[in-house]
């Protein structure tokens, strides 16, 4: 089988439809399925509307949670591939293609859909915390992974069923670092671009950013060598 | 210990237990979650009216006065509680995410796309 998007979607009415049309019209060869994670606004209704393929949770469980129905999906139909794709317009469907010809070409685990391979980062704040997430997992590690807090990232068979069948991984850089050094899975990155958002607003409010960076760091230099 | 501390342990101690059969009788409350309530207020009843027990037990720790090695023994337990309420708190929520998750894919039904 080849590769699933996996679309993981919570209150996303103003922009589901935008993001699958242009995911159906630009790459037609992939599979893809929608996880509404219990929203409380049209999504549903507009995607069966639409008869996208959707799963649907009946009640929130977080993006973790979503992600994970999407990878435990891909397990039960044999996907050898699953992409994380945002459902808010940010991901260009052009780019999966480029990920999965270089997941085939360097052998790799993980492929990340990376904002700066070529491209220099901008000089922010928020490029400050994704600067650290580097540093630490660079530190524990010994890869460098240049855009550690892309949400677009490809996995292959062995870390789909790692996913699907453990409780505790989340798509967050933590679990990056773990993949690494547990499960010594090899990523690489690849250049892509990504679009401000269409609708909505972004999550990273000061007092998640700032508990955003405590659970990575936590993660990556405490709890880490305590998981198996 | 003061008089009036062994009193206020002995009403209180009194007090869980009631609370305590009561739920058990009403049927909201499993004898197993029952089993702390009631030791803890068997302990402190047993304090209360022998007080020498706690007096012996602060003196060999070294701490002057028994009703801080009472407030000690109490403050320790809560985070002995505390620690088990978040583990079985993470435990319910990782069922419940497997659960919601596993119904809402057996919904979707096994027609892949």
């Amino acid at each position: 089988m080849p590769t699933l998007v996996i679309v993981p979607a919570y209150n996303e009415e103003d922009s589901i439809e935008a993001t699958i049309d242009e995911l159906i019209a630009k790459a037609p060869e992939l599979d893809y399925v929608i996880v509404n994670d219990g929203s409380r606004d049209r999504t549903r209704e507009i995607c069966e509307r639409r008869s996208y393929n959707v799963v649907s949770h009946p009640v929130n469980l977080g993006l973790a949670g979503a992600f994970q129905t999407g990878m435990k999906y891909a397990m039960r139909h044999g996907y050898d591939r699953a992409i994380q794709f945002d459902a808010d317009g940010q991901h260009m469907p052009t780019f999966i293609s480029d990920l999965v010809d270089v997941m085939i070409d360097d052998n790799a685990d993980i492929v990340i859909g990376s904002r700066f391979v070529t491209e220099p980062k901008p000089s922010s704040l928020r490029m400050l915390g994704s600067n650290m997430i580097s540093a630490i997992i660079a530190l524990t590690t010994g890869t460098k992974i240049n855009d550690p807090t892309s949400g677009m990232r490809l996995y292959n068979r062995r870390m789909i069923k790692e996913f699907a069948t453990r409780g505790d991984l989340s798509p967050e850089p933590d679990t990056l670092a773990f993949l690494i050094r547990k499960k010594s899975a090899h990523v690489s990155e690849v250049q892509v671009s990504m679009r401000e958002r269409m609708a909505g607003e972004s999550y990273l409010t000061l007092s998640k950013s700032i508990s955003y960076m405590a659970t990575a760091f936590a993660s990556i230099l405490f709890a880490q060598w305590f998981r198996r | 210990m003061a008089t009036t501390l062994r009193i206020l342990l002995i009403v209180s101690a009194l007090m869980v237990t009631a609370f305590v059969a009561r739920r058990i009788r009403k049927g909201q409350f499993s004898v197993g979650d029952s089993l702390f309530w009631l030791i803890l207020s068997f302990s402190i009843l047993l304090s209360a009216i022998f007080p020498g027990v706690p007096i012996a037990l602060s003196q060999m720790l070294g701490i002057t006065s028994p009703s801080n090695f009472v407030f000690l023994v109490v403050i320790a337990l809560l985070l002995i509680r505390e620690f088990t309420l978040q583990m079985s708190l993470s435990q319910l929520r990782s069922k419940l995410t497997t659960l919601v998750q596993e119904m809402a894919l057996d919904e979707h039904g096994p027609e892949g796309r």
